[in-house]
């Protein structure tokens, strides 16, 4: 629950006045819902209303605390969809280790930061809001999310195979082996070892 | 177009990387996909371990929820008319 100090050093003119301001100066960028809450707000502290204005600033958290929810959820879907796009490109295209593709890295290893750096702010904030007495609804799905990214950005993007690394040296041994069955003309046509790979079970 | 013909024994290691069925299959699907048309582009990286008649086909896949590189190292020096993937090496 939302609670006002009465023991501030503040008078309730001072509180009033700051609290007007600080709407006007914010009050374009808000929601609309949260904005006419704290209208109300200031309202309530025009007539000193205590239970009025303990009402109205529960009403205006309660109102942030969903402006924010729906931020956050298109957030987590973005979040998700990057998370679906990567795990499309690493396990039915692959990469080719390549400039153009290290780009792709970058582009990917951004859009991660970004996420995890949005969805941080957004957990610090449920933690906030429900200090304030309000309901946080996504703060589990915000940090399942986190752990997904974190997973993503160690496994995929931490071993991202840059241009710039070193292949793994041919087997020589192999190399030689092959060789002679090549020679001598042995070896399965790939597209009838891709159809034995499919028909097996 | 040549055609591409795996060694017994490329299959043999293929095999023992025992890798999912999925994953195999789309890096070779990856392979077929690739090579044809881009010849040019993939027979200039020579493989060091016999840059005169070996190139390198590089291609890198998720396994398992961490990327793995696979470096096959083809010949198209025995026959005009096929590319011999002659090994496989991964990360």
């Amino acid at each position: 629950m939302a609670t006002l100090n009465t023991t501030s050093k503040y008078t309730f003119a001072q509180v009033r006045e700051q609290f007007r301001a600080a709407v006007e100066r914010t009050d374009h960028l808000l929601p609309p819902t949260v904005a006419q809450a704290m209208q109300s707000v200031v309202a309530a502290l025009e007539y000193e209303d205590r239970p009025l204005i303990r009402s109205h600033l529960e009403t205006a958290i309660a109102a942030l605390s969903e402006a924010v929810g729906d931020d956050v959820n298109k957030q987590l879907t973005g979040s998700q969809s990057v998370r679906v796009a990567v795990h499309r490109l690493t396990t039915e295209v692959g990469v080719r280790p390549s400039e153009e593709f290290d780009q792709v890295g970058k582009t990917v290893a951004l859009a991660i930061g970004n996420f995890t750096r949005i969805l941080t702010e957004a957990s610090s904030l449920a933690v906030r809001l429900k200090r304030a007495g309000a309901d946080a609804p996504w703060e589990d799905a915000v940090r399942t999310e986190l752990q997904e990214l974190e997973a993503l950005r160690v496994s995929l993007v931490g071993g991202w195979p840059w241009s710039h690394l070193p292949l793994p040296a041919s087997d020589a041994a192999m190399l030689a082996r092959s060789r002679d069955q090549a020679t001598r003309g042995e070896g399965v046509p790939l597209d009838e070892l891709i159809r034995q790979i499919e028909s097996e079970k | 177009m040549r055609s591409i013909i795996v060694t017994p024994e490329v299959v043999r290691a293929l095999a023992a990387l025992k890798l999912p069925r999925e994953v195999l299959l789309a890096l070779l699907n990856r392979l077929r996909a690739d090579l044809p048309g881009n010849e040019a582009q993939f027979r200039a990286d020579r493989d060091p371990a016999d840059p005169d008649t070996l190139f390198r086909y590089t291609h890198g896949i998720e396994v398992e929820g961490r990327w793995r590189l696979f470096v096959f190292s083809i010949c198209d020096s025995i026959s005009p008319d096929h590319f011999f993937v002659e090994g496989v090496v991964s990360t």
